[in-house]
């Protein structure tokens, strides 16, 4: 059986609206990875990098998706 | 696809694959296809590859989902937690989906590995000694080149196949390494998943890259089908579509790949 050791981290905000964080975000000169985008995975996610380079991912569950 | 702007060796054609996946995505495009299922290593190596092979994957009409391989991996350390979110996958790097009540299940098999992790970290030596412990049981996929799941993932993966039962779903399970029949290129921990596979009893058939030359086994009603390398040859291209039936599946081959009818049950 193969326990998981865990290895840095992955950082992800869970926000009621990640469109309302873009906006923050652009003000702010945050660089963006990816813009808002729908996944296949029920959330609409944001990518940005925080000044030390490190990944951030701020999501909102998209409304009434289903699996 | 294993993609880099490299020089071609006589067995990896690297250059080719944008314009195998062009002529692919072009095929499947007029297929009518409710999605498209990429088996993994998007790349060869360089963070950058992945900009060109994803610019030309955006002329796919229908959904496409992925699943980690190897060589996603071949980046620079300080990229690789970057990986999953730059093929657009959660941060786990497996998930699953339903359609029209066949639930796909991806499996991220990348999860325990020398490369997936940054060298000298705590979970790079785990997979290491791991490996280790497999080559002295002289287990023939004990390489480096090949990974394994977590145990919190098989516990996931055995959910999901309970909450498939439950709605009477059959079941497709896709990873970037085979499990069955036995090869050098075999997940670490394959016989784990499958017996998972096989306790469900509505997993119909699993789906996987990783060895190029392709390979086929059926066992206890569930077809293990390992798509050919697109990357192997000058001019040659593989893939396949796969039309699900209520009794069977075809799977029509393109180029190398063969054309298949798998029974089910």
């Amino acid at each position: 059986m193969i326990q998981l050791v865990t290895n840095g981290f992955y950082t992800m905000f869970v926000v009621d609206n990640t469109d309302e964080v873009f906006k923050i975000a652009k003000t702010e000169g945050f660089e963006v990875l990816s813009e808002p985008t729908d996944t296949f995975y029920g959330q609409r996610r944001l990518l940005l990098k925080d000044p030390n380079g490190a990944l951030v991912d701020v999501s909102s569950p998209i409304p009434n998706f289903e699996f | 696809m294993q993609y880099c702007d490299c020089t071609p060796t006589e067995v990896r054609f690297y250059r080719k694959s944008t314009d195998k996946l062009q002529e692919c995505l072009e095929t499947l495009n007029q297929q009518n296809l409710a999605f498209i299922l990429d088996v993994g290593d998007l790349i060869d190596r360089d963070y950058n590859s992945f900009d060109t092979i994803l610019q030309e994957y955006q002329q796919a009409k229908a959904q496409v989902y992925r699943t980690l391989g190897n060589h996603d991996y071949s980046v620079e350390p300080d990229q690789l937690a970057e990986v999953p979110a730059r093929i657009g996958l959660p941060p786990a790097g497996y998930y699953d989906f339903v359609h029209e009540n066949w639930r796909f299940i991806v499996l991220n098999g990348t999860e325990v590995s020398t490369y997936t992790h940054p060298p000298g970290s705590k979970a790079s030596q785990q997979a290491e000694k791991l490996m280790e412990e497999l080559e002295k049981e002289g287990k023939s996929w004990a390489k480096p080149w090949n990974a394994g799941v977590s145990n919190q993932q098989l516990r996931w993966l055995e959910q999901r196949l309970k909450k498939a039962r439950r709605t009477n779903q059959k079941v497709i399970v896709m990873s970037h390494y085979p499990l069955y029949p036995e090869n050098p290129h075999n997940l670490w921990n394959a016989e784990q998943v499958i017996m998972a596979l096989e306790q469900s009893g509505n997993v119909v058939a699993y789906f996987n890259g990783h060895n190029h030359a392709g390979n086929y086994g059926h066992k206890k009603d569930i077809h293990y089908l390992n798509f050919k390398g697109m990357v192997d040859t000058p001019d040659q291209n593989t893939f396949a579509a796969v039309h699900v039936y209520a009794d069977h599946l075809q799977v029509q081959g393109f180029g190398r790949e063969d054309s298949r009818e798998l029974a089910l049950g």
